[in-house]
């Protein structure tokens, strides 16, 4: 029987055997997770997939679609279990960077701020799972600094193993134990991935590149040249599914969304008309009471979407942003107070 | 005073008010502040006239520097903050600038200043603040069209400059005067870093160089410095510089060698500061946003 279940207001049908977190991808409303892969089974581990189900704070990996549920995916205890879990994993994994107020165009090879270089972020910097995770569920600046496990690194055939870096999701095991065209090479010990045997021939790799491919750490790379061919091959022919990732964090502009989601905190927003032009671009010392406010003013009913980042250093912030903007469209964002300000200057 | 207790990096707070302008029946008194991370700004005008303004250190409080600033532009005149109509906040600090109806990014203020002191032709500003230094690129309305910034660090700002006139022990006015009374231009320290600059200078002046000689190479250090930045979006005529670095020849003169393009200077005799620039534009924007609200409650009204 297929079971039918209420997420976020929304009657959802989900396939039979599904879990609430299956259920809430088909329906398109992303919860965020680490150790969960679509088609695979997931250790659980991570917490961070928590949703409210008939006023139960569960998690949604665990636990499967019935019939008649109530999910609610914004819930605020949910979110706060969320973030609890994420400093948990970014404690026992290198990221300083993530919430450094430098982090754009930094090479990470010099720190301004003189992070040990074990405490900065690996070469997946920029396009790290965990870094989008973090930000959608929040709590990055203040998360607990990373205390280093100095586990060290292996190349086993072109795979990198950053054994710092692995955070024990379990995924890549998952993925060798689940899939056909792997060969159940894999285990975790101490939260940390292993070859069952040692290394990884003698423990039935087929090098097949799909631990690679589902690792968010950065803990399991395809080393050097060399490996981004052979990944690349790997990736036209693997049976795994497509990643669910964090919407590219934009946000409907509603009063409940704003409430429900933006701290109120300092940071930049950014908001977007239909059709994603950037309409304004604004560093504020209270995220949730800016949006609010723009929700009444003048550009409000052009607007969609918004995305907001919280930083301490919201002015900088704003300036790089809109930096980033003039210099690809010529002007300044717009929905900005500035419009129309220009034309009159009878008296000046 | 002693020697120990001069404090060379002290510019002068500059103060302005004209008797030409009757602010009480003006009309409209709208007001830009610029709190910056090392100076603040007020600007006052009255009826959308410029009226007076006033420029300070900025404190450890923001509010409280926005507060010193205007207090300052209005000491004397009589006028008190009811009588203000509209206040524009700007600068590192426009967020916590109490009273103010709006916050306006400092980028497209200084184009507006730079456009209203300058005249319509200026295209190319550059803004040489305390902590950091932006290139910005307007068309003749004073309308920003790009802008870069230096990234990272504050070498190579004011408060490197401050720095250079403490160590050196030569007050922050002279430095540009200073920097050419040498026989030849030496190369550049190497590097501008606001937190090494005393190390180096020292170790110049250890081996040998005049205190001169030593502020040449740091105002060419800085020089080099922007100049790089211009080139990384290109310099269009008419080039005007904004900020309390704008005020130091020995500065502005070698950017002007490097790029090969004049800055505007301002006319003979005129009032202006270049470091209130940002203030004078907030201050033309409190006016311009007054002016619309006034005349959509007009049209409101009309519909009634």
């Amino acid at each position: 029987m297929t079971p039918v279940l209420t997420i976020d207001g929304v009657r959802v049908e989900a396939s039979p055997g599904a879990t609430v977190l299956d259920a809430c991808d088909a329906a398109g409303v992303y919860v965020p997770r680490l150790c969960a892969y679509p088609g695979l089974r997931s250790t659980g581990e991570c917490g961070l997939c928590y949703v409210s189900i008939g006023g139960e704070t569960l998690r949604a990996c665990s636990v499967a679609a019935d019939t008649g549920m109530t999910v609610d995916t914004t819930n605020a205890e949910a979110r706060s279990l969320r973030a609890a879990s994420m400093r948990v994993i970014l404690a026992g994994h290198p990221h300083v960077c993530l919430s450094c107020p430098e982090r754009d165009g930094c090479s990470r090879d010099e720190c301004t701020y003189n992070n040990p270089p074990e405490e900065r972020c690996c070469g997946e910097f920029g396009r790290c799972e965990i870094a989008k995770v973090a930000s959608y569920v929040g709590g990055l600046p203040d998360a607990p600094a990373y205390v280093h496990g100095w586990r060290g690194q292996t190349l086993d055939q072109t795979i990198l193993f950053e054994l710092d870096l692995c955070v024990g999701c379990g995924r890549c095991v998952a993925a060798c134990d689940g899939l056909d065209e792997a060969g159940s090479a894999l285990e975790l010990v101490d939260a940390v991935v292993r070859p069952k045997a040692g290394d990884l021939r003698t423990s039935g790799c087929t090098m097949c590149g799909a631990c690679v491919m589902v690792c968010p750490a950065g803990a399991l790379t395809a080393a050097g040249g060399r490996g981004d061919d052979w990944l690349a091959k790997r990736r036209e022919r693997t049976s795994l599914h497509e990643r669910v990732l964090p919407p590219e964090d934009l946000l409907p502009f509603t009063v409940r969304v704003i409430e429900a989601l933006v701290p109120a905190k300092e940071g930049v927003f950014q908001l977007y008309g239909q059709g994603g032009d950037t309409l304004l671009i604004s560093g504020v010392i209270d995220l949730r009471a800016g949006l609010l406010r723009t929700l009444e003013g003048d550009v409000a009913p052009r607007a969609c979407s918004f995305r907001f980042e919280e930083d301490a250093f919201y002015t900088q912030r704003e300036s790089e942003l809109l930096a980033r903007h003039l210099q690809k469209h010529g002007s300044m964002p717009q929905g900005d107070v500035l419009e129309g300000l220009f034309d009159e200057d009878d008296d000046l | 005073m002693t020697e120990q207790a001069r404090e060379f990096w002290r510019w002068s707070e500059t103060a302005y008010q004209t008797d030409d302008v009757d602010w009480r029946s003006a009309g409209s008194i709208t007001v830009g502040i610029d709190v910056g991370s090392v100076s603040s700004q007020a600007v006052i005008l009255a009826g959308g006239k410029l009226y007076s303004f006033y420029s300070t250190r900025t404190g450890s409080n923001s509010p409280d520097s926005a507060k010193k600033a205007l207090s300052g532009a209005m000491d004397g005149t009589g006028m008190s903050t009811d009588d203000v109509s509209y206040v524009v906040g700007t600068g590192y600090g426009r967020v916590n600038v109490p009273f103010a109806n709006r916050a306006i990014t400092e980028i497209a203020c200084h184009a507006r200043g730079a456009n209203f002191m300058a005249g319509p032709t200026v295209r190319t500003i550059l803004d040489m603040g305390g902590q950091d230094c932006k290139v910005i690129r307007c068309d003749d309305k004073g309308k920003v069209q790009n802008f870069i910034m230096n990234d990272k660090c504050a070498a190579g700002t004011g408060r490197g400059m401050e720095v250079i006139a403490d160590t050196l022990g030569v007050p922050i006015e002279d430095i540009g005067r200073r920097s050419f009374e040498i026989d030849s231009e030496p190369e550049p320290v190497s590097n501008v870093c606001t937190v090494f600059a005393k190390s180096e200078a020292t170790a110049l002046l250890k081996a040998g160089w005049s205190v001169n000689r030593v502020l040449a190479a740091y105002c060419a250090a800085m020089a080099e410095r922007v100049s790089s930045l211009i080139d990384r979006i290109g310099i269009e005529r008419d080039f005007f510089i904004t900020g309390g670095i704008a005020k130091n020849a020995g500065v502005v003169r070698r950017i002007e060698r490097i790029t090969g393009v004049e800055a505007l200077k301002l006319p003979e005799g005129s009032n202006l500061d270049p470091q209130v620039a940002g203030a004078l534009g907030a201050a033309l924007f409190a006016h311009a946003l007054l002016k619309k609200e006034q005349k959509e409650r007009a049209a409101a009204g009309a519909d009634l």
